[in-house]
């Protein structure tokens, strides 16, 4: 079999996201999907894990996509404020089913409503586009 | 590949193997470092495996108990939690005899003799465990 071992696939990505996600087989299928939608997609499986990732200037992330209920010193909401504090370039979203946590959300999430779980794979692309594209309106404005 | 606003984005092909045509192979990545699992996570699925991470031995556990299909297991042998690398090695060696498994291990010694299919001492060269794991899962062993 010819696997031409030492030479990696050039792939050009067109953003970074970030998943948090405390639930393994959930983040499997998030990720995956994400990856074959053309997605660089990091994995954390806790806020602490996020913030390792956040905190490397070699990393660029453009969207986090997190779980309200993550385990680690910071809950979704928490890493969510810590970001737009710390990283204001990084888009993020937060999903969820707490519904008293709506009203937070919205307030954090500046594009709406949190994504209800189980993740819908399409959802969360089609989210991840507007909020970059909004980003984008955004910086040639 | 796509384009959009005049920037080229190759997406990469997941399924497409090492082998081209082929399924690609799938390896579990138990690491509970999180820029080590990130560094040889994207080593591997540079060169065509699908990868799937677990930072504990009891997530890797709920991948293989799952119906997720999984070829090879890479995992560190220290790792939080009840269980170890060298206790979900002989899970799999009990329960999924057919999967390969490489050991991560700060000392050898640790390592029970047999039990696995290759060792690397940590820190690891990426190349070397992706060479590795290349040739395990085409059948070749002691490359």
């Amino acid at each position: 079999m010819a696997t031409s071992t030492s030479q990696p696939k050039i792939a050009l990505y067109s953003e970074t996201v970030l998943v948090v996600e405390g639930d393994v087989l959930a983040r499997i299928v998030l990720c995956e999907y994400l990856r074959h939608c053309g997605y660089r997609v990091l994995e954390a499986v806790n806020s602490d894990e996020a913030l390792t990732l956040l905190q490397q200037p070699t990393i660029s992330i453009d969207v986090v996509l997190t779980d309200i209920n993550i385990a680690g010193a910071l809950d979704g909401f928490a890493l969510t404020q810590w970001i737009r504090q710390n990283k204001p370039q990084t888009d993020v979203i937060i999903a969820g089913s707490a519904a008293k946590a709506a009203d937070a959300a919205a307030n954090l999430c500046e594009t709406g409503p949190m994504l209800a779980r189980p993740y819908e794979p399409q959802v969360v692309l089609d989210r991840i586009k507007r909020l970059r594209a909004l980003r984008s309106r955004r910086k040639q404005g | 590949m796509s384009s959009a606003k005049g920037k080229t984005v190759v997406v990469p092909a997941p399924i497409e193997g090492p082998e081209s045509g082929t399924k690609p192979r799938t390896i579990l990545v138990v690491e509970d470092e999180v820029l080590i699992r990130m560094m040889i996570s994207e080593a591997l699925r540079s060169r065509g495996f699908a990868v799937i991470e677990a930072a504990t031995a009891e997530e890797g556990l709920i991948v293989l108990q799952s119906d997720t299909p999984v070829d090879l297991l890479l995992s560190d042998i220290r790792l939080p939690g009840a269980l170890d690398g060298v206790a979900l090695a002989t899970w799999v060696r009990a329960n999924k005899p057919e999967l390969k498994i490489v050991i991560a291990a700060s000392h050898l010694g640790l390592t029970p003799a047999g039990a696995v299919d290759a060792v690397f001492d940590k820190p690891y060269d990426l190349d070397e465990v992706g060479d590795c794991i290349a040739n395990l899962l085409a059948g070749r062993h002691g490359d």
